[in-house]
């Protein structure tokens, strides 16, 4: 293994981004939480409306790294087999092989992952938590890095089935788009005026790469304050007066990992508050569930997460 | 700018609240202990005196400060006992400081008039410097309303029993006055309730409050007589013999169960022996200890005090939570939220006192020999995070706190828009702190002097009138 440093993960942080960014315009700071989840090895949820590139985002993403790449459409009649992959009877040696499903590889893309059914989300759970699947009594392992990334829709509900909370759980993190400013909507037009930028994108990260850097992301310094403080914002969910479920301890070691990946990526070997406050919303927000008094008066998760944020006292002199 | 008027008022309006109650007391205290001893006016310029001096002090370093605010305490104390206890010839003679000294430290008769006003001078002198320390904000004068306002009660209930003259009006007519005026005065920088279209109802919950516990104060003096006091522990005197007694008689009825040993008696003992075989031995062997019952009765009466007070506190808090959701009912009605009232007041205290209590555990760990992690840190990292102390206290003394839940980044932006002309300096600063306090990095000594000097430069800024620099 080479010798790396923080500087080698923020010169790679620079190459995906700008890389992800010749087909997503004017969302950058998306981008660099996609490759901090990339850096955890974690899986990425993302929601919003249609037509704001979900897929697209998360198409360059897989094509960013050099590795295998699936893509699942989710629809209400998928099946867990058609997900995982089955054993099928081969004539021609008169024995059962197995045919593996979409979920191994790299990078897999599930799309629109809340049409498909209960059972068939479920599948994914052992996958996204233990990076293997099991058909017939067999275990197969992934291959390494195995990242997952989902899109939902959160405005049309007929013909959906929401994520049930332990899925959720298992969520890196939920990030959204929204919509662009003008100036890079307008940009966005005059870039795909003629050519789809998505047909010219190449790789910048290789697997064996991105590995050594999720080694070395590891190593990044959190000291016991630091560590006392992601633990006192995730319980600080669990006590807040307007939410029902908390964070989990996955939540906090989800936190910490995506705050050393923070840390890496702005060229640092050692995690600071902020890291940890500027990923508090992505991290957590999905693995929270309000209080039913609190969405009838309209407030969203990221709101009750700012509260908890500024009811923690940060580590610091003072 | 517009802030620190009201900020400024605020503690005025706090420091008469304190003056109210602190009067009060001292009042009582000449009437039941010195009667005409103490200088109760004097006393009471204690508060503003201490309050100026702090405030003056604060530019300098924590150790000159604190040395400034104890100095001023003690000569505060020595001018106040010479000028309320000797007469104005003897003071040019020095046998009047070993005579106040001597007496003092005499526990013969204490406490003697001279302990009193050394006492009464270094409450008001302490008083005059935690209003200099505390920003009064609407919390903390409805804070300071809420502690002082029991207070009162208690010594007025206090005089009651002790059938002391106390001009009682006056405190609690400038007590109310002086809340209400710091209430409106603190909150008119802001469009909070006293300007909104829900003051009337706010005004309506206070005043509510106030007669609540005012009433209930008048109800409990009229009522609770030193009479009706003897009564109520007579009566819980009774029932404790009473129990004693059943207890003793269940005692004795279970040892007639036990076989008892056979006892010899012994001429030369015969007294003893026969005190053993009468059975009523046993209830003298359960006689309970006078010292026993005196402490007994002050807890049954501690418990009691607290219990009414509790419940006094909670009927309160409950009426103001019904006017609250009352208001939150209304179309349009503005409801702001009332950090720090009645709960959430008394769990601060109680975190503070908890706070103060692990602090003195820590400093008495520290001196008797246990170092915290901080105190192994490499000399120059303790430097940096003790200059970095410095700038924090510094610029809260000059109304730019750091919250609790900003990270030292944030607070830089902050200090920036408070300094401008210091951001590279202050900038330089936050990020060595930030690699020492948590990259666990060793600074040089050189840096440790590049950062001191940066702080010097940034104090002295500061230091100059606003404006100097532009041209």
């Amino acid at each position: 293994m080479l010798e790396r440093g923080p500087l080698d993960i923020q010169a790679a942080a620079k190459r995906f981004t700008s890389n992800v960014s010749r087909v997503i315009v004017g969302r950058s700071e998306v981008v660099e939480l996609i490759f901090i989840a990339l850096l955890c090895e974690g899986h990425v949820l993302i929601e919003d409306v249609p037509g704001l590139g979900k897929t697209l985002l998360a198409r360059a993403t897989a094509r960013s790294l050099d590795g295998s790449f699936k893509r699942i459409q989710c629809t209400p009649d998928l099946l867990p087999s058609d997900v995982v992959g089955l054993h099928f009877f081969n004539q021609k040696l008169s024995e059962f092989e197995f045919r593996p499903g979409p979920v191994v590889a790299n990078v897999v893309l599930v799309d629109e992952i809340n049409r498909a059914m209960p059972r068939t989300q479920s599948c994914l759970l052992e996958s996204m938590q233990e990076r293997q699947v099991t058909v017939d009594w067999k275990t197969f392992s992934l291959p390494r890095p195995f990242i997952l990334m989902a899109t939902q829709n959160p405005i049309e509900l007929e013909g959906t089935f929401p994520l049930p909370e332990a899925q959720l759980d298992r969520f890196l993190m939920k990030l959204r788009l929204g919509y662009p400013s003008v100036p890079d909507e307008a940009e966005v037009l005059s870039r795909y005026q003629q050519e789809n930028p998505m047909d010219r994108l190449e790789s910048v990260i290789g697997t064996t790469e991105l590995l050594e850097l999720q080694v070395l992301a590891r190593h990044t310094l959190v000291i016991e304050p630091i560590r006392s403080y992601i633990l006192a914002v995730t319980r600080a969910t669990r006590e807040h007066p307007d939410i029902r479920l908390g964070g989990s301890t996955r939540a906090a070691l989800g936190l910490q990992a995506a705050s050393q990946a923070l840390a890496v990526c702005r060229g640092r070997d050692f995690v600071i508050p902020d890291d940890v406050k500027s990923l508090t919303i992505p991290v957590l927000s999905h693995r929270i569930i309000q209080k039913t008094e609190a969405r009838l008066r309209g407030r969203a998760e990221e709101d009750l997460l700012r509260e908890v944020l500024d009811s923690v006292p940060v580590p610091a002199e003072g | 700018m517009n802030r620190i008027l009201p900020r400024s008022a605020g503690a005025l309006f706090a420091g008469g609240m304190e003056a109210c109650w602190m009067a009060s007391g001292l009042w009582l205290l000449e009437a039941r202990a010195a009667p005409g001893a103490l200088p109760v006016f004097w006393l009471m310029l204690g508060v503003p005196l201490a309050f100026t001096v702090w405030r003056l002090a604060r530019t300098l370093t924590s150790s000159l400060r604190f040395s400034a605010g104890l100095g001023g305490g003690v000569i505060w104390a020595l001018l106040l006992i010479a000028f309320s206890t000797f007469p104005v010839d003897a003071l040019p003679e020095p046998a009047w400081v070993g005579g106040s000294v001597r007496r003092l430290l005499q526990m013969q008769g204490a406490p003697n008039p001279i302990q009193l006003t050394a006492l009464a001078a270094a409450a008001s002198w302490v008083g005059g410097l935690r209003l200099a320390t505390v920003r009064v904000g609407f919390d903390q004068l409805l804070g300071e309303f809420q502690f002082g306002l029991p207070i009162l009660l208690f010594i007025f209930f206090c005089a009651a029993q002790w059938e002391a003259a106390l001009p009682a009006a006056a405190p609690v007519v400038f007590f109310f006055t002086f809340f209400l005026l710091g209430a409106a005065v603190v909150r008119s920088d802001t469009n909070a309730w006293l300007q909104g279209r829900a003051r009337a109802r706010w005004l309506v919950a206070l005043v509510c409050n106030a007669a609540l516990v005012l009433g209930a104060g008048l109800l409990l003096t009229t009522l609770v007589t030193p009479g009706v006091l003897k009564l109520v522990l007579g009566f819980l005197e009774t029932l404790w013999d009473t129990m004693i007694e059943w207890v003793i008689r269940f005692i004795a009825f279970l040892a007639r169960w036990i076989p008892q040993p056979e006892i010899k008696s012994y001429p030369m003992t015969g007294g003893a022996g026969a005190a053993a075989q009468n059975p009523s031995g046993i209830a003298d062997l359960m006689q309970i200890p006078d010292y026993v019952r005196r402490v007994a009765a002050f807890i049954v009466a501690a418990f009691w005090v607290v219990l009414s007070g509790v419940c006094l506190w909670r009927m309160a808090s409950q009426i103001a939570a019904w006017l609250r959701r009352r208001m939150n009912d209304l179309d349009g009605g503005e409801v702001e939220t009332l950090r720090g009232a009645f709960r959430q007041d008394l769990l601060r205290l109680l975190s503070r006192v908890l706070r103060r209590l692990r602090g003195w555990i820590a400093w008495l760990g520290y001196a008797l020999g246990r170092r915290t992690a901080a105190d192994s840190l490499p000399v120059e990292s303790a430097a940096v995070r003790r200059l970095y102390r410095n700038l924090l206290a510094w610029s809260a003394a000059g109304g730019c706190p750091r919250r609790r839940h900003q990270t030292p980044h944030e607070f830089l932006g902050r200090l920036c828009d408070w300094l401008p002309e210091a951001r590279t300096k202050l900038a330089l600063i936050t990020e060595h702190y930030i690699e020492v306090r948590y990259g666990g990095r060793k600074p040089g000594a050189e840096v440790v002097k590049l950062l001191e000097s940066t702080w010097q430069d940034v104090r002295h800024m500061r230091k100059k009138p606003r404006g100097s620099g532009k041209k």
